[in-house]
């Protein structure tokens, strides 16, 4: 059975059971359009479900002969069951998050999930935002997928705009690759002053604000962004030629800096995480 | 860590190439990049206009190593 498959098997025995979760991790970034060879399946479990986990899983005769819980690196958020053994050998581990550090909370991750067929039945996954939320960690592999999985949520806020589902200043204040804002130059997204504006005092991520802002120079920034833009950048930001060479290189240094945050805050919440057990 | 703003960016490569810091052109220029927030800040808070500054091989440097552009990007 390919490993999709066996994720709709999984997710129709843990729906016996009365699990309610979503897909996140590897099957989810396979979901949303990137390739990834994975063997596990890592879920985020409505807390509801939390305490009786093991009870619910044995309830399910796809896994109670075998399934082991193992020792988990955050207790009390997080646990793993290994679940049965692959043809390879190689172990095969259901893991659930109950919180993810780097998400809200599970209501807010469902409204905003998304439901698609995947292998041979329906399934329910994180939606592509928080997919992109969960990778800012401090693995650079992690890193490498969002920068693909932007291109992708860039693509489809485009798309989803230009039919009407979303308004356009929703879309621009998500903007983070490079190949979604030529998709939107070309578009002629940011021609209206008044939507970046709306857009940008929305937007409370440093690398859409910087796409953003020589399309309006004089517009003020959210007050809850994630990180400062350093002052001496904001102000070439405000004088740059909208696309030009040295608004790409702002982009990409406000990028790094960002980059670096997050990797860093990840770093610091696993070792109070660790210090804590 | 860090460099000047004046150092020349080719040779910094080299030198991280040739230390063994780095195994790959590209592995060192992204340590060059992790480091270059001070000469970063040199530059911006300097008298190069914004177009010198996006001729500047640093900033040119970010946008080679930064988010992929689209195959018909103009730059």
């Amino acid at each position: 059975m390919n490993p999709d498959d066996r994720l709709g098997e999984i997710i129709t025995a843990l729906e016996s059971a009365g699990v309610d979760c979503l897909v996140v991790g590897g099957h989810a970034v396979r979901f949303h359009g990137l390739w990834r060879n994975t063997d596990d399946f890592d879920l985020h479990v409505s807390p509801a479900c939390w305490d009786d986990l093991p009870e619910r899983l044995a309830q399910c005769g796809a896994f109670s002969a075998v399934l082991v819980e193992g020792p988990s690196w955050r207790r009390g958020v997080f646990r793993r069951f290994r679940i049965g053994t692959l043809s390879t050998g190689t172990e095969e581990w259901l893991e659930f998050w109950r919180t993810n550090h780097l998400l809200g909370p599970f209501d807010q991750l469902k409204s905003r999930s998304i439901q698609g067929r995947y292998g041979s039945r329906n399934i329910r996954f994180l939606g592509i935002g928080d997919l992109i939320r969960s990778k800012e960690t401090e693995r650079d592999q992690d890193w490498q997928d969002v920068s693909r999985l932007e291109e992708f949520q860039d693509a489809r806020m485009l798309a989803k705009s230009n039919q009407g589902l979303i308004p356009l200043a929703v879309a621009l204040a998500s903007c983070r690759s490079r190949a979604g804002f030529t998709s939107y130059l070309q578009a002629n997204a940011f021609s209206n002053p008044n939507l970046v504006t709306e857009a940008l005092s929305a937007s409370t991520n440093p690398i859409a604000q910087s796409y953003l802002l020589p399309f309006c120079p004089g517009a003020t920034l959210a007050a809850d962004s994630v990180m400062a833009i350093e002052p001496m950048l904001l102000t070439r930001l405000r004088s740059e030629i909208p696309g030009g060479r040295m608004h790409h290189s702002i982009v990409e240094i406000v990028r790094r800096r960002y980059i670096e945050l997050r990797r860093e805050q990840d770093r610091q919440d696993k070792q109070a995480s660790l210090k804590a057990q | 860590m860090g460099f000047r703003a004046d150092q020349n960016i080719d040779e910094l490569i080299e030198e991280k190439l040739l230390s063994g810091a780095a195994d790959t052109v590209a592995d060192a220029e992204e340590q060059l990049l992790n480091e270059s927030w001070d000469a970063v800040l040199e530059l911006v808070g300097g008298p190069l206009t914004n177009q010198e500054l996006g001729n500047h091989p640093l900033f040119r440097l970010f946008r080679v190593r930064g988010s992929r552009p689209r195959e018909d990007d103009a730059l």
